[in-house]
């Protein structure tokens, strides 16, 4: 498989070598699906369907990311005439799994689908706990890994699906604001304007809040 | 309004990252590849879908500006061309006689 070099390092028996040697490229297997082959498909789905599965599900509530991924190939499926044989196809699906993760945020945020997520007395101290703790270690445990993740979830509601993705992207993922751009179509500038505001907008909803708090004692 | 410090900010993202990243614990089946491929093998093949247009497709955008600059040449040449003062005498002649008389002259009375 392109790109699986992990696979090919320390002791790998020779039959699996052979296989690896044995399977089609995906320009191949493209050029086959183009020439009418559907069920050919099915080979790129085995083989990417991993990669695709941990982009979405970090993007996507739990109950959706069937649904979504099933969306992503089928897209792909439809966009192959425009694959361009020399590219990865790695690459070129993330791009296609990016953008309909940021449609599924746009539809969801015009029809108001989602359940909103409220914050509770424990969210709150977590919060306290983390901007008071010496490192992020105590943030890192199971234990808290929960509402963590339910404060995201509440700090993302407040941003449009654009600036989520970016967000997510960008201070979340750890991405350049040239490989968000390059994976949403738009330009670098375009990605560091919205990172720079939505950051902004995070850090006044997250002030806000601990003045609710304190503001409690 | 109290101001989050840029560390104490930095600390959250980093907390908020880390269980972003964390890997969620939702079963996924393998019945939504099965779907996917039954959606994919509902839809018209692909090769039959490139119709004689295919071999242009990849031009289209290509091309888009300089289509856009002859179009605007085209129209800049169209609008030299054309004779808008005489349409303005007319507009005149229109404008300064009467209807009733104007429609007299046609109709031939006196």
């Amino acid at each position: 498989m392109a790109g699986n070099i992990t696979a090919i390092d320390g002791d790998i028996h020779d039959e699996t070598y052979a296989g690896m040697l044995d399977a089609p490229k995906d320009s191949e297997i493209v050029r086959r699906i183009l020439q009418g082959e559907v069920n050919a498909f099915g080979l790129l789905l085995d083989r990417y369907k991993a990669h695709a599965l941990t982009m979405i599900k970090r993007r996507i509530p739990p109950k959706d990311v069937e649904d979504i991924a099933q969306e992503v190939f089928v897209r792909a499926y439809q966009s192959l005439p425009g694959f361009d044989p020399d590219s990865h196809f790695n690459k070129w699906l993330s791009i296609i799994a990016v953008r309909t993760c940021c449609d599924y945020w746009r539809k969801a945020y015009r029809t108001r689908e989602f359940p909103m997520t409220s914050l509770s007395e424990r969210h709150a101290e977590w919060l306290e706990g983390v901007i008071s703790s010496a490192s992020t270690d105590s943030a890192d445990g199971n234990a808290r890994q929960e509402e963590a993740r339910e404060f995201l979830a509440w700090a993302l509601e407040h941003l449009s699906a654009e600036d989520r993705m970016v967000v997510e992207m960008v201070y979340l993922e750890g991405m350049t604001g040239r490989e968000a751009a390059e994976l949403l179509g738009w330009s670098v500038a375009n990605v560091k304007v919205r990172a720079f505001r939505s950051r902004a907008r995070l850090r006044k909803l997250l002030s806000g809040l601990l003045e609710r708090e304190s503001s409690k004692w | 309004m109290v101001k989050l410090k840029r560390e104490d900010f930095k600390k959250v993202q980093r907390a908020l990252s880390s269980a972003y990243k964390a890997e969620k614990n939702s079963e996924i089946g393998n019945a939504w590849e099965e779907r996917a491929m039954a959606r994919i093998q509902g839809l018209r093949p692909l090769a039959s879908r490139r119709g004689l247009t295919a071999p242009f497709e990849g031009y289209v955008w290509r091309l888009a500006p300089a289509a856009a600059a002859v179009l605007l040449a085209l129209g800049a040449i169209l609008y030299q061309q054309m004779d808008f003062l005489s349409e303005c005498e007319m507009a005149r002649v229109f404008v300064e006689n009467r209807l009733d008389d104007s429609l007299f002259q046609v109709l031939g009375a006196s």
